[in-house]
C-alpha cells in the first residue's frame, strides 16, 4: 500500500527500516504534518485510516468568531489575539501569529505545486453557500474566489443549478440570500450530454469537467441564460486535477467572473483537496499506508514500534519520532463511552468536562458551543502530548490537529487553521 | 410566518367569521379522537392546537396498546379499560396497529409476591393470556436474560400514534371539522356562566381571533390545567415526565414487559424497523420543558438490560420524552401509585357551565375518553346522535402513510417511478412520498414547512438523524416551491434544534461522531448559528 511514485524513490524495505517521522492519521493535520516534515528533508511515512477531507469544504479557515459572539470578524488577526486571551491552553495560544502565517504560506505552496491554488485574505473572505448562508474564510481555493468579490459588490448574479444534482438547489441559494443579496437570481440547466441522467454526482461532473469537451457542454447550456449578469455561481464542480485550466476556459467563454459554491460533502472541492495532497506525498516521498489503522504503538531504544493493519495485511513500522494526529470522534482519535473521553491509542490524558450531563448543551445553536468539543490532549508549545501532570509524555512524540484540547473549531471556525498550524509546529520540532 | 404564509391566507377569510359548534383545544389522540366523534355524529367541530398534531404526550409516548395487565397490580380500573379498547381497537383501527402480542417475563431478584400475585388477577381477568415455560418465552424472543423466572403471553399490540391522530383528524375534517395549528386558545368571552367565544391566537403573527361557539372540551393533556384556567374554570393536574429511548434495531418481535410494579424501563416496544425502551416518571413543575436527559437514559439502560443483557451495548438512536397529566394528591410517594386512569369534569359546579375537560388516560383508551366527552358534550347541547366510533371503523388517510418505521422502503422497494429521487437515505424516504405529504398538508390548509413534513414522515428520523437529508429535503422543496425566501434556514434550524433534543442524551460512542458531523456541517462549515448581515 505504498505510492509507487514513492516506492521507487525509497531504496529500502520501506517499512522496517526506522522512519524519521512516522504520522498517525491523515485527516488535513496529518497530511500536512507528512509534507512539512518531509520538505524539511526528513523521511516521513503516513499511515492513516480513511480521510474526513473529501466531506471537507475547500475552504481553509483561520478564525470566524470567538464563540459566545454572534457574528463573524473582520479582522482575523485580531480575533486570534482575542481567542488566546480568553481562552487558556487554546492551541494557537502555543504558536503565535508568526508561525500560523507561516505555516499556511508554506501549505498553500505545496497545493499550489500540484495546480490547486488558494488566495489568501487578510479580512476573511465571505462566500455564499449552498444554503443561502454567508461563510467566512481566511484561504479561499481559487475556485471560489470570484464569489466573495460578487457578494461583497453585490454583483448581479446568475447562481445555476444542474438537474438532478442533489443537494443543491439554485434557487435555494437565491431566495435564501435575497434579504441581504438582492440581485442574484436563479436558474436551473440541464447541460444535455454531461453526467448521466438521474444519476449525477458532482465529483463525476467536476471529472468530465477536466476535459474541454465537458466544459463545452455546460457553457452551451449555461449561455442563454447569462444576459446582464456580472458572475455565475455553480455548485463545486469545475475540474478536478485542472481545475485552474476548467475555470479559465468557463470564464473566458462566457465573458463574466465563475466561482463555485461551498455546499453539502462529500464535495469534489473535497476530493480535489485529498487528490492534491495525495500527488504532493509522491513528490516529497513520503510513503502512505492508506485505509490502514494503526493497532498498537510500543516505546522502542530508538522511538517507536507501530503495528497498523489493513484486512489482515499487517505491518510494523518503526519511527524515530511519532505525530499523532488522529482527529477527534468522527476520526476515532477520541472515543466516548457513557461516562468519559479517551484517547484510544497511546491511552493519552485527555482533558474533558465531568460528566455526559455536561459534554452537551441543550440548545444545539448556543452560540457558547458544546463542552466536549473542548476536550482532547493537552500539549506543550512543542506540540508534545502531555501528562495529567504537565509533563511531556515522551520528548520524541507530538500530536497535532484537531485532537488537540481547548478549542472548538466548528464555532471559532478555526478548523484548518489549527490543523495546519499546529501540524506545522509539530513537523518542525521533529526537525529540531 | 414565512412557512404559514400560504395557507394562513387562504384561511384568513374563514377565520374572520369562524363559527363552530364545539371548540376543542388540543390535538393530541384525544381531541382528534373527540373532534371525530363529535362531527361524525354531525356537529361542526373547530380544533385548535398551538404547535401541530400529537407535539404534546400523544407524539412522545410508548405506543404500546395495553393488554390492560400491566395495570393488574396497582390499578385495575385502567386494567379494564385497556382490555376492552385493546379489543375494539384491534377491529376498528387495524391500519394503526400491529398485533405484535406481548410477555410478561419475571426476572430474577424482583419481587416474587408480586408475581404470585399477578398471576392471580390474571387469571381472574378477561384478559387473553397463556403461561409460558421460561425456555419458551427465550426461544420466542432470543434476546431475553438467561435469568428469568416466570413468564405469561398476553396481548399487548403496538400502535402508530401519529397515523392514528392523523386518520381521526381527516376523518373528522372529512365530516366538516376544521383544524387550526400553530394556533393556541388563549382567552374567552363569556356571558354569565356560558362560554360565548373562544379567544385564538396564531403563533407565527401574533395575530388574534376570536370564535363563536357554543361548547369547549379542553384536551390539552398535561396542559389541561393552564386550558381550564384560561376558561375561567379549575382542573388540577400534576405532569409527570417520562423518558424513552430508541435502539438502532428491533430487539424483539412483541412488546417484552417485566413483570413488577411499573417501575423505570420496564417496557420494550418493537416500532418497525426499531426499538423503544422506557420508561421513567419524574414530577415536572413546566410541561413545556420536558427534555430527556443523560442521567434517565443511562438509567434505562441499565435498568432495561436486567431484561434484554444486549441493550447495554446496543446503538441508541435518539430519546424522547412525553409529559403526563397526573391527578389526586401531590405530595411525596412514586407518581406511578396515581392513577392512571382518566378524568371526564364537567365545570358547571365552578360556574363555567359548557367547558368541559377530558385528560389523563392513555393512548389505548383515546377512544372511550373521546366518547366519554362528545356524550357530555351531546348531552349538554341536546343534539348529537349516538356515538358511533364503536362500531365505525377508522378510515385509512393518504397523508398518514409515513410515520411508520419502513413503510417508505417497502413503497420503495415495491416498485417506483423513474426520476423519483431518495431524499433520505436512511429511511428510504423519496421525492414523491414527500409530493404526496405536501399534497395533504395543503389539503388541509396546513403549513408546508421541514417541521411539518418532518412529524409525518420518517425524514431526519434514521441513522443520520437529517444531517444529509434535513438539507436535500430543504433543498428539493426549494426546487418545487414549497420554500421560498429564507423559510429553509429558520426551518432547518428549527428542524434540528428539535432533532437535537433527542440526540444528545445519546450521544457517546459512534453517536458522539455524527454529533460531531452533525455540527461539524451546519456550524463549522454553513454558519447556521451565526447572525448574517
Ligand atoms: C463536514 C466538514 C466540513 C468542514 N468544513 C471546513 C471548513 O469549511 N473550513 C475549515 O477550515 N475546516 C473545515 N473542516 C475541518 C477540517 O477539514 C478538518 O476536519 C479538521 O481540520 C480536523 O482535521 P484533523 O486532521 O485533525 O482530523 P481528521 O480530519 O478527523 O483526520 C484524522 C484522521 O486520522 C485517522 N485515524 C484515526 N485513528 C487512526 C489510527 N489509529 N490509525 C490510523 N489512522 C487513524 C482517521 O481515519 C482520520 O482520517 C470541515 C470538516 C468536516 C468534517
Ligand atoms: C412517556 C409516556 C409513555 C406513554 N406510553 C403509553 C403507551 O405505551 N400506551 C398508551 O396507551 N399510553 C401511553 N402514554 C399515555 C398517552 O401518551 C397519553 O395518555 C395520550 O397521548 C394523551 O393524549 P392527549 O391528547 O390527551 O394529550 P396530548 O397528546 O398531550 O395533547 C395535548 C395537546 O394540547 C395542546 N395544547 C396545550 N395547550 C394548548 C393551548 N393553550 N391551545 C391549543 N392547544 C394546546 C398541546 O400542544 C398538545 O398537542 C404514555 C405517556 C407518556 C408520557
Amino acid at each position: 500500500m505504498i505510492n509507487p511514485g514513492c516506492t521507487e524513490g525509497v531504496a529500502r524495505d520501506p517499512w522496517t527500516a526506522p522512519w524519521d517521522v512516522v504520522v498517525i492519521g491523515n485527516g488535513l493535520a496529518g497530511s500536512a504534518a507528512a509534507l512539512f516534515a518531509a520538505k524539511r528533508g526528513l523521511s516521513v511515512a503516513v499511515v492513516g485510516s480513511g480521510s474526513q477531507l473529501p466531506l471537507s469544504s475547500g475552504l481553509f479557515d483561520l478564525v470566524g468568531m470567538i464563540p459566545g459572539e454572534s457574528a463573524y470578524t473582520t479582522r482575523p488577526w485580531d480575533t486570534v489575539d482575542a481567542l488566546v486571551q480568553s481562552t487558556p491552553g487554546h492551541p494557537y495560544g502555543k504558536l503565535g501569529a508568526g508561525t500560523i502565517r507561516e505555516a499556511f504560506q508554506s501549505f498553500i505552496s505545496v497545493l499550489a505545486e500540484e495546480g490547486v491554488g488558494y488566495q489568501l485574505c487578510p479580512e476573511n473572505g465571505r462566500v455564499i453557500t449552498s444554503v443561502g448562508t454567508v461563510k467566512a474564510s481566511y484561504a479561499l481555493p481559487e475556485t471560489m474566489m470570484a464569489g466573495a468579490t460578487a457578494l461583497e459588490q453585490r454583483w448581479k448574479t446568475l447562481i445555476v443549478g444542474i438537474r438532478g444534482l442533489k443537494g443543491f438547489e439554485a434557487s435555494q441559494v437565491a431566495q435564501t440570500a435575497r434579504g441581504f443579496w438582492p440581485t442574484l437570481s436563479a436558474v436551473e440547466i440541464a447541460p444535455e450530454g454531461l453526467g448521466r441522467p438521474g444519476d449525477l454526482y458532482a465529483e463525476a461532473l467536476a471529472r468530465e469537467l477536466d476535459l474541454p469537451k465537458g466544459r463545452e457542454r455546460l457553457i452551451q447550456a449555461l449561455r442563454p441564460h447569462l444576459d446582464g449578469h456580472q458572475a455565475v455561481g455553480l455548485p463545486p464542480i469545475i475540474g478536478m486535477e485542472r481545475s485552474r485550466e476548467a475555470l479559465e476556459h468557463l470564464e473566458a467563454s462566457l465573458g463574466v467572473p465563475c466561482f463555485e459554491i461551498p455546499g453539502m460533502p462529500p464535495t469534489a472541492a473535497g476530493v480535489r483537496l485529498r487528490e492534491a495532497l495525495d500527488r504532493a506525498f509522491s513528490r516529497y516521498g513520503v510513503a502512505t499506508f492508506v485505509g490502514g489503522r494503526a493497532q498498537v504503538v510500543t516505546e522502542t531504544d530508538t522511538g517507536f514500534s507501530i503495528t497498523a493493519s489493513l484486512r489482515g495485511d499487517e505491518k510494523t513500522l518503526s519511527a524515530r519520532k511519532m505525530i499523532l494526529a488522529t482527529g477527534r470522534f468522527m476520526g476515532g482519535g477520541l472515543v466516548g463511552d457513557r461516562c468519559r473521553v479517551t484517547e484510544p491509542l497511546l491511552d493519552l490524558y485527555v482533558a474533558q468536562p465531568s460528566g455526559r450531563e455536561a459534554w452537551h448543551r441543550c440548545d444545539l445553536f448556543d452560540p457558547k458551543g458544546h463542552a466536549v468539543n473542548r476536550a482532547g490532549v493537552e500539549s506543550d508549545e512543542q506540540m508534545h502530548p502531555l501528562s495529567e501532570g504537565g509533563r511531556p509524555v515522551n520528548s520524541n512524540l507530538f500530536v497535532a490537529g484537531s485532537i488537540l484540547a481547548h478549542q472548538d473549531w466548528k464555532r471559532e471556525k478555526s478548523g484548518a487553521g489549527i490543523s495546519i498550524a499546529t501540524a506545522f509546529r509539530a513537523a518542525e520540532s521533529c526537525g529540531a | 410566518m414565512k412557512e404559514l404564509s400560504d395557507s394562513f391566507t387562504e384561511h384568513q377569510g374563514i377565520m374572520k367569521r369562524m363559527k363552530a359548534d364545539v371548540t376543542v383545544i388540543g390535538a393530541g389522540a384525544t381531541g382528534c379522537g373527540v373532534a371525530r366523534d363529535l362531527a361524525l355524529r354531525g356537529l361542526s367541530v373547530l380544533i385548535v392546537e398551538r404547535g401541530d398534531i400529537n407535539s404534546g404526550a400523544s407524539g412522545g409516548n410508548h405506543g404500546l396498546l395495553h393488554s390492560g395487565a400491566r395495570y393488574l397490580l396497582t390499578d385495575r380500573d385502567s386494567a379494564e379499560e385497556c382490555q376492552d379498547e385493546n379489543i375494539l381497537l384491534r377491529e376498528m383501527a387495524p391500519q394503526c396497529i400491529e398485533a405484535t402480542g406481548g410477555l410478561f417475563v419475571g426476572v430474577e431478584g424482583d419481587n416474587e409476591n408480586d408475581m404470585e400475585d399477578f398471576e392471580g388477577l390474571l387469571s381472574q381477568s378477561r384478559i387473553p393470556h397463556r403461561q409460558m415455560d421460561v425456555a419458551e418465552a427465550r426461544a420466542l424472543e432470543p434476546s431475553l436474560s438467561t435469568h428469568l423466572i416466570t413468564a405469561y403471553e398476553v396481548n399487548d399490540a403496538t400502535v402508530d400514534p401519529f397515523r392514528l391522530s392523523l386518520d381521526n383528524v381527516a376523518d373528522a375534517l372529512s365530516h366538516g371539522a376544521e383544524l387550526l395549528c400553530g394556533t393556541a386558545f388563549v382567552g374567552v368571552k363569556r356571558q354569565g356562566p356560558r362560554v360565548t367565544h373562544a379567544v385564538l391566537q396564531r403563533r407565527s403573527t401574533g395575530e388574534t381571533l376570536e370564535v363563536e361557539t357554543t361548547c369547549v372540551v379542553n384536551a390539552a393533556g398535561a396542559w389541561a390545567g393552564y386550558v381550564a384556567a384560561i376558561a375561567g374554570a379549575k382542573t388540577p393536574v400534576r405532569c409527570s415526565k417520562g423518558t424513552l429511548v430508541v435502539t438502532d434495531h428491533r430487539m424483539t418481535r412483541c412488546v417484552v414487559n417485566r413483570l413488577r410494579r411499573p417501575s423505570d424501563a420496564d417496557i420494550v416496544v418493537p416500532g418497525g424497523t426499531v426499538s423503544i425502551v422506557g420508561t421513567t416518571s419524574t414530577p415536572v413543575e413546566n410541561p413545556d420543558v420536558a427534555w430527556p436527559t443523560s442521567a434517565e437514559v443511562d438509567r434505562i439502560v441499565e435498568e432495561a438490560s436486567a431484561l434484554i443483557p444486549r441493550l447495554a451495548s446496543t446503538r441508541m438512536i435518539r430519546a424522547y420524552s412525553g409529559v403526563r397529566p397526573l391527578f389526586g394528591a401531590s405530595g411525596g410517594g412514586d407518581d406511578r401509585t396515581v392513577s392512571r386512569g382518566f378524568r371526564l369534569m364537567d365545570h358547571g359546579a365552578e360556574g363555567v357551565e359548557n367547558v368541559f375537560t377530558i385528560t389523563g388516560g392513555k393512548l389505548t383508551t383515546y377512544r372511550l375518553m373521546a366518547e366519554r366527552a362528545a356524550d357530555a358534550v351531546c348531552h349538554y347541547l341536546g343534539t348529537g346522535g349516538p356515538c358511533v366510533t364503536r362500531t365505525r371503523p377508522l378510515p385509512v388517510s393518504s397523508g398518514a402513510l409515513w410515520t411508520e418505521p419502513g413503510a417508505a422502503p417497502k413503497k420503495w422497494m415495491s416498485g417506483h417511478q423513474a426520476g423519483d429521487g431518495m431524499i433520505c437515505e436512511c429511511e428510504m424516504v423519496s421525492e414523491s412520498v414527500i409530493s404526496s405529504l405536501v399534497a395533504s398538508l395543503k389539503q388541509q390548509g396546513l403549513a408546508t414547512g421541514l417541521a411539518e413534513v418532518g412529524l409525518r414522515s420518517r425524514v431526519g428520523k434514521g441513522a443520520c438523524q437529517g444531517s444529509f437529508c434535513g438539507l436535500r429535503l430543504a433543498a428539493w422543496m426549494y426546487g418545487q416551491g414549497h420554500l421560498t425566501q429564507d423559510a429553509g434556514i429558520s426551518g432547518l434550524r428549527r428542524f434540528y434544534k428539535e432533532r437535537w433534543k433527542g440526540m444528545r442524551p445519546v450521544s457517546w460512542g459512534d453517536n458522539l461522531a455524527r454529533a460531531e458531523l452533525h455540527e461539524a456541517l451546519q456550524c463549522g462549515l454553513f454558519g447556521m448559528e451565526v447572525e448574517h448581515d
